[in-house]
């Protein structure tokens, strides 16, 4: 039995949600053409669904960005001065100053 | 004779670089007295770097070490991994700066390179299997129809990511992909490369980038459903 969300996708100007997946990517980059956009949009309107897991989509988006950016500070931190000495150590033979005596 | 020196500005009298009797240069007297802004341009470092001069190499650390750390330590999320990386990436770059055609700019090369050591450092340190992204693509009926939970978010996204298990299990989800799909995730919602600068990192078509950017997302997503609500640390056995 075709089910009433089918019977209203198949309408004319109207995409399933597996089409709407293939254009996410696009859609978040802001790339897809005006009538796909408007039909991607017109499908978000009807589909509960759909409009859920754009909801949990970007949310896992933001979460995977939040907590890795989370371990680098926002701002461009200092070279250790450690750091810095061993860099040019093992880069002695190239122009460093050479590894410890 | 009064020496000089070709920079992308033109010639720069080179006067100063010490010589002895013999004509050898004194290596070591150019560690001295070489401030910061004797490099002024790009040019005159990259060029300082061929032409071995200890000093330009000590300029590259300090002057694009801390953006490369920041970077190691937001793809490794381990300050000892981030520092072997960044390490790494400095080395490999002093032995092949002759190759380096300037196409981008030093800090791009540089960056590219420490970017490809941590995505290395991150293949070596896999600690489970990988998941299998095919399993974790959204599922649709016969008639092209989604069946998703209605999700209801009590939380904000700052909330979740308070809590110690929520960004743990983030990294481990993100860890646990296919390399293929998390390295384009990590370069393009982490990093915020554009796709063709993913493109180019990874040697793929930003095509490629594409596919996999989204493949990698969605399984992300499903990877993150027992967090994505609650946040509430699963109970021990």
């Amino acid at each position: 039995m075709i089910s009433f969300r089918a019977t209203m996708f198949s309408l004319p100007g109207m995409i399933t949600c597996e089409e709407l997946e293939s254009f996410v990517a696009d859609y978040l980059d802001g790339r897809l053409p005006f009538t796909t956009r408007l039909k991607f949009r017109v499908h978000l309107l009807v589909c509960r669904d759909c409009r859920s897991y754009l909801k949990a989509f970007d949310r896992s988006r933001a979460l995977a960005k939040g907590a890795l950016q989370a371990d680098g500070t926002p701002e461009v931190p200092e070279m250790p001065a450690d750091l810095v000495e061993i860099i040019l150590k093992v880069s002695g033979g190239r122009g460093g100053r050479g590894p410890a005596p | 004779m009064r020496l000089s020196f070709l920079t992308s500005q033109g010639i720069r009298p080179f006067a100063a670089r010490p010589f002895d009797a013999n004509g050898i240069l004194l290596v070591d007297d150019l560690t001295k007295g070489r401030e910061p802004d004797s490099y002024p341009t790009e040019a005159d470092l990259v060029a300082g770097l061929r032409a071995c001069d200890p000093p330009a190499y000590e300029e590259t650390v300090r002057r694009y070490g801390g953006r490369l750390l920041q970077t190691a330590r937001r793809l490794l999320g381990c300050e000892e991994d981030a520092r072997d990386c960044v390490q790494e990436a400095f080395a490999k770059a002093f032995s092949s700066v002759m190759g380096f055609e300037q196409r981008a700019s030093l800090g791009t090369w540089l960056y590219r390179i420490a970017v490809n050591q941590c995505l290395m450092k991150l293949r070596q340190r896999r600690r489970g299997p990988e998941v299998s992204l095919d399993q974790l693509m959204p599922e649709f009926n016969e008639t092209g129809c989604r069946f998703e939970p209605l999700w209801q978010f009590d939380q904000s996204v700052e909330e979740l990511l308070a809590r110690d298990h929520v960004r743990r299990t983030v990294r481990e989800a993100i860890e646990s992909l296919p390399d293929t799909a998390r390295n384009v995730l990590l370069l393009r919602d982490i990093e915020e490369l554009s796709t063709d600068e993913a493109a180019a990192i990874l040697d793929i078509s930003p095509g490629a980038v594409k596919v996999r950017l989204h493949r990698a997302r969605a399984a992300l997503k499903k990877l993150l459903e027992p967090v994505l609500d609650d946040g509430e640390e699963p109970a021990g056995d």
